[in-house]
């Protein structure tokens, strides 16, 4: 048996043609980044997704799904419209249009992709330093900031570099932002329960996780039903992090 | 004696014409892409990134998908797939992907063939053989150079270098000089050495060579037909010696099928692919360790 040229000519682009064809049968085909942030290796946040990871090509449905902060409350904190968004929707707005849009609003500071990996890291409880000096927040961002419970001295953090967006007068309405008792996230939406900044320990229970359960995860007895979680574990010297580690789990397996 | 046999005319157009395929393939998709990001292009066509079509992007994120799970910034899924289709081939048949599809392969040769015309007999055979032994080992340094160094860094640190990567976005902002200027170098010096980037710096290429040692289906001689005629030699655009050699192993081979009874050998069944006799461990290490010994480097005695 011997392999001739024409053989080769055929076999070559057809283990190609196959193996795409078989990857893409198996979904598996993708020439697209797979928006999934590396996570954080080390420390007391070691295993949750990295903002830092965040990139230009992100849209705010890629961020939801990483770090579980809404579509609505990322488009309020950065001023973007329904209308704005076109008919793609909120969710595939890309974080790299920022640069383009906000370009030119201050002298110093930028509105742009490290403004929303700040923006996240805030909102979510993450550890992330801007990484440019003259990275700013929109002003949109800092009564979300607060709505969802940033401690003060990063919420102060976040007031000095605030930028003055344009046209807020057309701003989404925030769905409920920051009311919903029944999220944890600030926002309202059933499906976005995460456990943040401002949860308590009544919600992580209205959501479906027994006091008991969550002792066992956490290895101590809860909180009261109406403390914020992170307030308590500062007060009792623990992590929140680690806290949110233990008891997001429970709260995804009792969603499903 | 075997018979010399007449050629078809056809048939060397045959490798040629896959060539072509994935060099247009490649060059539309890559226009494509740029096309689509400034709000054109063409629906039915892929709009890919070049990084997104680029074997060499998978392996060099198996480090950081080992540890975290995640690929290095600007390399998908598509890169994983297609480097694990090229190390099968390689594991078949050899580096075929090097001697039929890749694109920048194919540009040196054709370059090289305009150098052919310049130099005759001299083409291909400028290098003096004490300096191109050891350069032929450059590409696993390059190799490991850019695997340790993405690992470390995370991001695509051999874009800015790249040479395939330049042939493709020429027109883009995000060439780097670097890369056009060994793009440059690598087509200029095709016109005196035949595919010089393959041979010394090409890093997918060093990975895909490592196969020549136990690929399945390999370039045999049979010496018993053999007229040493020398016309494998002279025909092997890497310079091996097939005419001396029972079974091709050296790490150079892109299964061209140059050397083989259907183009270059004129006896018929005398050089072939074909699948493996009785295994010799020890011959393949020697061919790594000494593949041009006993030649000048160039194929000459
Ligand atoms: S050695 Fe490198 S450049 Fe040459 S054909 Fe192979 S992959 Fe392409
Ligand atoms: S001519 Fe023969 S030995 Fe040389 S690279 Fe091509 S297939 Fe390999």
């Amino acid at each position: 048996m011997k392999i001739r040229i024409v053989h080769l000519a055929i076999a070559v682009p057809a283990v190609f043609v196959i193996g795409i064809g078989a990857s893409m049968a198996f979904n598996l085909w993708n020439t697209e980044s797979s928006k999934q942030p590396a996570k954080i290796t080390s420390g007391a946040f070691a295993g949750s997704a990295d903002p830092a990871d965040i990139r230009g090509s992100y849209s705010f449905g890629d961020i939801e799904k990483a770090f579980g902060i809404p579509v609505e409350v990322l488009a309020r904190a950065f001023g973007v419209s329904a209308e704005a968004a076109g008919t793609a929707g909120l969710a595939a707005y890309q974080v790299k249009n920022f640069e383009e849009i906000y370009a030119g609003l201050s002298e110093d500071l930028e509105v742009g992709t490290d403004s929303v990996r700040w923006f996240t890291a805030l909102y979510a409880g993450l550890p992330y330093e801007p990484e440019e000096e003259g990275t700013g927040l929109p002003n949109t961002a800092i009564p979300v900031l607060r709505e969802a419970g940033v401690p003060s001295e990063l919420l102060d953090a976040a007031r000095a570099v605030v930028v003055e967006l344009p046209g807020l007068e057309n701003l989404p309405a925030a769905a409920g932002a920051g009311e919903a008792a029944g999220t944890g996230t600030g926002s309202g939406g059933e499906e976005t329960r995460t456990i943040v900044g401002k949860t308590t320990f009544g919600q992580v229970e209205d959501w479906g996780v027994s006091r008991a359960k969550m002792a066992e995860a956490m290895g101590r007895e809860p909180g009261p039903s109406n403390a914020v979680i992170r307030d308590w574990a500062g007060e009792n010297g623990v992590e929140f992090s680690v806290i949110k580690e233990a008891l997001q789990p429970l709260v995804d397996a009792a969603a499903q | 004696m075997a018979k010399a046999k007449a050629k078809s005319k056809s048939i060397r157009f045959v490798r040629l014409g896959v060539q072509i395929l994935f060099f247009v393939l490649i060059a539309a998709i890559s226009v494509n892409h740029t096309l689509v990001e400034n709000g054109g292009g063409i629906r039915w066509l892929s709009t890919a990134s070049l990084h997104a079509l680029c074997p060499f992007g998978g392996v060099v994120s198996i480090w950081q998908v080992a540890t975290q799970a995640t690929f290095v910034k600007k390399i998908h899924e598509s890169s994983f797939i297609l480097m694990w289709i090229g190390l099968g081939l390689a594991l078949l048949v050899g580096p075929a992907f090097c001697g039929w599809a890749c694109p920048l392969g194919s540009v040196q040769e054709w370059f090289g063939k305009l150098g052919r015309k310049l130099f005759g007999k001299k083409y291909n055979a400028f290098v003096p053989r004490r300096l191109d032994k050891p350069l032929r080992y450059l590409r696993y340094l390059v190799l490991a150079m850019v695997v340790w160094n993405t690992a470390r860094l995370g991001t695509l640190v051999f874009e800015t270098y790249d040479p395939y990567f330049a042939l493709f976005n020429l027109w883009s902002a995000e060439l780097a000089w670097q890369a056009a200027a060994i793009l440059a170098a690598t087509l200029v010096l095709s016109l005196f050495v035949e595919r010089p980037f393959c041979k010394y710096m090409c890093p997918y290429g060093a990975l895909q060579g490592v196969f020549n040692l136990f690929r399945i289906f390999r370039i045999r001689r049979v010496a018993k037909t053999c007229i040493d005629c020398k016309a494998c030699d002279r025909a092997c655009p890497m310079n091996i010696e097939v005419s001396t050699s029972g079974v091709v192993r050296d790490h150079q081979c892109i299964t061209c099928m140059e050397c083989t009874s259907e183009r270059a050998c004129p006896v018929k069944d005398t050089v072939d692919l074909v699948p493996p006799g009785p295994a010799k461990p020890k011959a393949a290490l020697a061919a790594f360790v000494v593949p041009l010994a006993g030649t000048d480097g160039q194929g000459r005695k």
